[in-house]
């Protein structure tokens, strides 16, 4: 787990750019930078790596695009500026999603008793036991696609992760002597279990579970598209379908998929150092 | 006797609670099926299917009964085999005929891996358990590396293979993605056994499982009745491994379904014929029984894993019959 | 190091040897396909690759030989019947099907009636309708009596014959096992059939064996994959066939030492589609303009490659095409003058009128090469006229259901193509059974039907003609391009001959050397 400031501060950079970078994308227009231009700009190579005479004829270093461009001449560079957009919002939607009824989930799951307890277990663990990526292929056959269709049914795939995780903290609190002293002080139970366990207690699990669930869904927008086009559609760009269709011409030039792959490895790997940083901090702090 | 009573009540109790998960899990998949936009058969038949075949189809998924009826004579004719004919890749045979072989190859493959994932995490455990703190510097290679997706890790596979080979050993030859490599026949060995890596080193598998490892083992070495162990001058070994089985087996179990995921899209990226590869075969055009099929295996696979892995632990653990009874 | 680079080397030489040695003993022709074959059963073999497939693995009673002239396969001679009205074939004697059962009279004519049998529903189906009856004479001799004269009948005989004790009766269903299993009495017979693959092993019992003992057909469905297969391998290991190769490809095998370009007819043009039912696309104006704003040379130069751009339903090379008619000049201007004439003003950057509004969805197959780049490029030039397009893309089967089933799409993208000549009654006509555009003009009807009955070729080529000029000018489709056809063969499979449509029909005859 990676400890201390560095750790912190490399994810969270990536994290934070990531989040502005999906904010601000939908404001601005790259319909010039996303003209198709196959004749001319087809596989330009990134600005840093020297073209080959052929290329830098229809490539002007000048007007040489930083990441590229791709089979259609596309700039390689604003669309992965632009892909973020795709996932962005899709990934807060699963995210809250899963967090909001995992968490509820996990807390009456953990702190009730008797039928309801046994029913909420037996629902997560029906939702635990599908394989996520068999059956979002199934409900991706079944429906038309759309990558909103896979945030939701992503995020209520992930909801038994999040539920585990709240309903074992739960249970362990729930016998400790503290709320103990709130029930008998009369506490309504409904705000001991929202505000004492699941904000005050399970926040750090919470925004951890968020974070790791952000980064699966980048993860799966990508491998959706890699498998069968069923992520963001053409000709709105995102790093899964720009990988997916670069894989064809992966001998021809290889940096139209290099990009996009490392922006896909790199934000998994920083959501997830992210959510482990910042819960073991908030843990840290509370003791 | 006392506790062989209670041994045989947390078994049966398991294995009903499984038969209610596999009952929960179809019915999830069964729903989805009868969710399909618009008029159901249409939906999910491919143009052109003749009106027999729609009927049949129908008949196969209960859809002209009431969605519970429906779902109980669907499943009863599951569990006898059938589950109904594929309409397009394996047209004309049964999904069953179809889908058990490929299954296996899946099955295999996943299970293999998984098994070679934990030797390594076992012993990689071993030898890094004395160290107490990696430095942030350090991890973040590792993060990098660890969570990198499966297909991310197959792509990069190939392409180093590629270029390995092509300035080294033969200019002739490349493979390209999916493995259409070279009209080699398609149960060749190769492409399973560098699915088989791109499998056990993605998806945070591997780390996942070396941190649990690790973690069991700190726990174990620094518990009171090691100590006691070593204190006396004794080996510890067979203790620790005694007591590393329980959650060896857990973590296996638990990560199956992890693998399960993974193995879909590497089986697609490397062209082995296996279950996921049919399985996305299928959804792209639209075979719904033989996705549903497919995906029932699936699930199946997990609860009786689940179910053994649980089986393994009362029969190895006695406190877990205290606790079930 | 350098220890550590021979291991590496040894170890991927080792992983190379296991992946090699089956195929570099064999004679293996290999070739990859972008679709899988839907059926091998003769009737539903619709999709080309399952048309290629079954050429190898069937025989008819005659086929069409490099010189164009029909020769005996299963049938060794014939006899036409003075007055054209029947036909008597001689089979070949010793024939064996793939399972050893002897090839008799009895499969020629379960074949004839299985095809007739109204419960065997195919496509192909119209092709059987000039024969009344089919009667084994003995086991040797079959006789075919015809609904009305027909010359040169052995022409009509190509189709291909399927074994009767593989059949319970002649109601075949498309799902028959046997679409998978074949048997087949062909130079090839089916060894193993995956997702992935198709093996095929040569016939040695054939009437004249094949040279090349091995033929994989791999699924492929990625063209650029298929070409790096073809380019790199070289033609030595790996792929010695491509089927097809994408114009823009060919400059790479041009100066090739391994790899030959050969060239084959085929009869099949792109289009985009109208949907007559969308209300401003029932309007002419508007398809006019539509197909004056497209510089189409550009989209094929930029996207395609060579071809040639068409007025009209059919191909330069075919009998029909009528050289005399102009071809619109793509002129962006001249296009929204037309527009804003026939009443359509811009509003928000789309051009409208009334409650009409020029904003349609294109809807796109994604297994069609190159269809993503041709739409972005009929959008920007769409767009400066100030018509809307919004794409959709579907895979190959949602495609079919929305565009050709349920017609819910304004405009696609899509190719015909023909066996022999284009038959364009289907599309144009307002009950054809292919014309999913709702296109219905009575004219055009009316010259269809002229040219149905019509008494000799020369006036069916005229009325054609016809046709030709009047779709021109009302525009059912935008007419795109037909393009060059060439396949890449390596160099070291020799005797190579093409055939049109079938492909594989003299392939007994290749050879590969090694």
């Amino acid at each position: 787990m990676l400890k201390g400031q560095l750790g912190l501060w490399s994810s969270g950079t990536i994290v934070g750019i990531f989040c502005l970078f999906g904010f601000i994308a939908p404001l601005v227009d790259y319909s010039a930078q996303d003209a198709v231009n196959q004749r001319e700009r087809q596989f330009c190579p990134p600005a840093f790596v020297d073209a080959t005479p052929e290329q830098s004829r229809s490539c002007p270093k000048p007007t040489g695009s930083f990441f590229g461009t791709d089979h259609l001449g596309r700039e390689v560079g604003i669309r992965l500026f632009k892909g973020i957009q795709a996932v962005f919002f899709p990934g807060c939607l699963a995210a809250i999603l899963a967090i909001f009824i995992g968490g509820l989930l996990g807390a009456v799951g953990g702190y009730t008793q008797g039928a309801l307890r046994a029913i909420t277990l037996g629902l997560i663990r029906i939702i635990d036991t599908l394989p996520r990526m068999v059956f979002l292929i199934l409900v991706c056959t079944i429906f038309r696609p759309s990558i909103t269709l896979i945030a939701v049914v992503a995020g209520i795939l992930s909801i038994p992760t999040v539920a585990t995780v709240v309903r074992v903290k739960v249970e362990r609190l729930a016998s400790e002597d503290y709320i103990l002293a709130h029930i008998a002080h009369g506490f309504r139970p409904v705000k001991i279990l929202l505000y004492h366990i699941l904000w005050l207690q399970c926040r750090s699990v919470l925004i951890r579970q968020a974070s790791f669930i952000f980064g699966y869904i980048v993860f799966i927008e990508a491998a959706l598209c890699y498998l069968g086009d069923y992520g963001v559609q053409e000709p709105q760009p995102s790093w899964g379908n720009m990988i997916a269709q670069a894989k064809s011409y992966a001998l021809m030039s290889t940096w139209p998929w290099l990009f996009p792959s490392l922006a896909v490895m790199v934000t998994i790997a920083a959501f997830m150092a992210f959510g482990n940083v910042i819960a073991n901090r908030d843990e840290g702090a509370k003791r | 006797m006392n506790r062989l009573v209670g041994f045989a009540g947390v078994v049966s109790k398991r294995i009903s609670g499984a038969i209610a998960l596999l009952i929960g899990a179809s019915s999830i998949i069964y729903l989805t099926v009868r969710m399909a936009p618009g008029n159901a058969v249409d939906a999910i038949t491919p143009m052109g299917t003749p009106d027999d075949i729609k009927q049949q189809l129908a008949a196969d998924f209960g859809l002209n009964e009431g969605p519970v009826k429906g779902y109980f004579s669907w499943l009863s004719r599951a569990f006898q085999g059938d589950l109904g004919d594929s309409l397009v890749v394996a047209m004309g045979s049964r999904v069953v005929d179809e889908a058990l072989p490929a299954y296996w190859i899946t099955l295999r493959l996943s299970a293999l891996a998984l098994l070679f994932c934990l030797a390594v995490a076992f012993l990689a455990a071993l030898a890094t358990s004395h160290h107490q703190r990696r430095s942030g510097l350090m991890a973040a290679p590792i993060y990098v590396f660890t969570t990198i997706p499966s297909f991310i890790m197959a792509v990069f596979l190939i392409h180093g293979i590629n270029s390995f080979v092509r300035y080294n050993i033969s200019q002739d030859v490349i493979f390209t993605l999916d493995w259409y490599a070279l009209g080699q026949p398609s149960d060749s060995i190769v492409p399973t056994l560098i699915g088989g890596l791109a499998l056990v080193f993605s998806d945070g598998l591997f780390v996942d499982y070396l941190n649990a490892l690790r973690a069991e083992l700190t726990k174990l070495k620094t518990s009171q009745f090691i100590m006691s162990v070593k204190s006396r001058g004794a080996s510890v070994w067979p203790h620790i491994i005694r007591n590393l089985w329980v959650p060896l087996v857990a973590g296996y179990a638990a990560r199956l379904p992890l693998v399960l995921s993974s193995v879909v899209i590497v089986e697609k990226i490397f062209g082995i014929e296996g279950a996921g590869f049919l399985l996305i075969e299928a959804a792209k055009v639209r075979d719904l029984p033989m996705v549903v099929g497919v995906s029932l295996l699936f699930t199946m696979t997990v609860i009786i894993v689940d179910l053994l892995a649980s089986l393994v632990r009362v029969a190895t653990d006695p406190r877990e019959v205290a606790r079930g009874a | 190091m350098f220890v550590k680079k021979n291991i590496q080397t040894g170890l991927v030489g080792l992983l190379l040897v296991l992946a090699t040695t089956s195929i570099s003993h064999a004679q293996v022709f290999a070739y990859p396909e972008d679709t899988r074959p839907s059926s091998l059963l003769p009737f539903f073999a619709d999709d080309m690759s399952a048309v290629r497939m079954v050429e190898l693995i069937f025989d008819g009673l005659v086929f069409k030989n490099k010189r164009g002239d029909f020769q005996g396969a299963l049938a060794k001679d014939w006899t036409v019947d003075p007055d054209n009205r029947g036909i008597r074939f001689t089979l070949r004697e010793g024939v064996k099907w793939h399972d050893g059962r002897p090839f008799s009279a009895e499969d020629v004519v379960f074949t004839v009636n299985a095809a007739k049998n109204p419960k065997t529903i195919f496509t192909g189906s119209g092709k059987f309708n000039f024969i009344a009856a089919a009667k084994a004479e003995g086991r040797n001799r079959v006789y075919f009596s015809f609904r009305r004269p027909v010359t040169d009948p052995q022409a009509r005989f190509v189709f291909k014959i399927i074994p009767k004790h593989k059949f319970n009766g002649t109601a075949i269903n498309r799902r028959d096992a046997f679409s998978r299993k074949p048997v087949g009495t062909g130079p090839y017979r089916v060894t193993r059939f995956t997702l992935r693959q198709i093996t095929l092993e040569v016939n040695q019992d054939y009437w004249s064996p094949a040279r090349i003992s091995r033929v994989v057909m791999q699924h492929t469905p990625d063209k650029a994959a298929q070409v790096n297969l073809l380019q790199y391998s070289g033609g030595k290991a790996g792929v010695q066939a491509v089927i097809f190769l994408p114009p823009k490809n060919i400059p790479l095998f041009e100066n090739s030492d391994t790899i030959a370009l050969e060239p084959y007819h085929t009869v099949s043009w792109w289009y985009v589609a109208f949907n007559h039912e969308n209300k401003a696309l029932g309007d002419p104006v508007v398809r006019n303009a539509i197909v004056t704003a497209i510089d189409r040379d550009e989209l094929l130069q930029a996207n395609l490659g060579r071809g040639d751009i068409l007025t009209g339903p059919f191909t330069e090379a075919s009998p029909f095409y009528d050289f005399d008619i102009e071809m619109r000049e793509p002129d962006s201007e001249q296009a929204s003058e037309m527009l804003q004439r026939a009443g359509y003003v811009m509003k928000d950057g789309v051009r409208t009128k009334g409650k009409t509004k020029l904003s349609f969805r294109f809807v796109l197959d994604k297994e069609m090469p190159e269809q993503q780049s041709l739409f972005l490029g009929i959008q920007a030039q769409l767009k400066k006229v100030g018509i809307k397009v919004d794409p959709l893309y579907l895979d190959h089967a949602a495609y079919k259901e929305t565009v050709w089933k349920r017609e819910k799409y304004d405009l696609t993208l899509n190719v015909w193509s023909f066996e022999e000549v284009e038959d364009v009654r289907p599309l144009f006509h307002s009950s054809g059974s292919l014309n999913f555009i709702n296109y219905n003009n009575p004219k055009v009807d009316q010259l269809l039907d002229a040219a149905q009955s019509a008494a000799d070729y020369k006036t069916y080529k005229r009325q054609m003609k016809a046709l030709h000029a009047l779709v021109h000018k009302d525009l059912p489709y935008m007419f795109l391009w037909s393009l060059d056809v060439y396949s890449g063969i390596s160099k070291r499979v020799r005797k190579v001959f093409i055939a049109p449509y079938y492909y594989f029909t003299t392939f007994r005859e290749w050879e590969l050397k090694r």
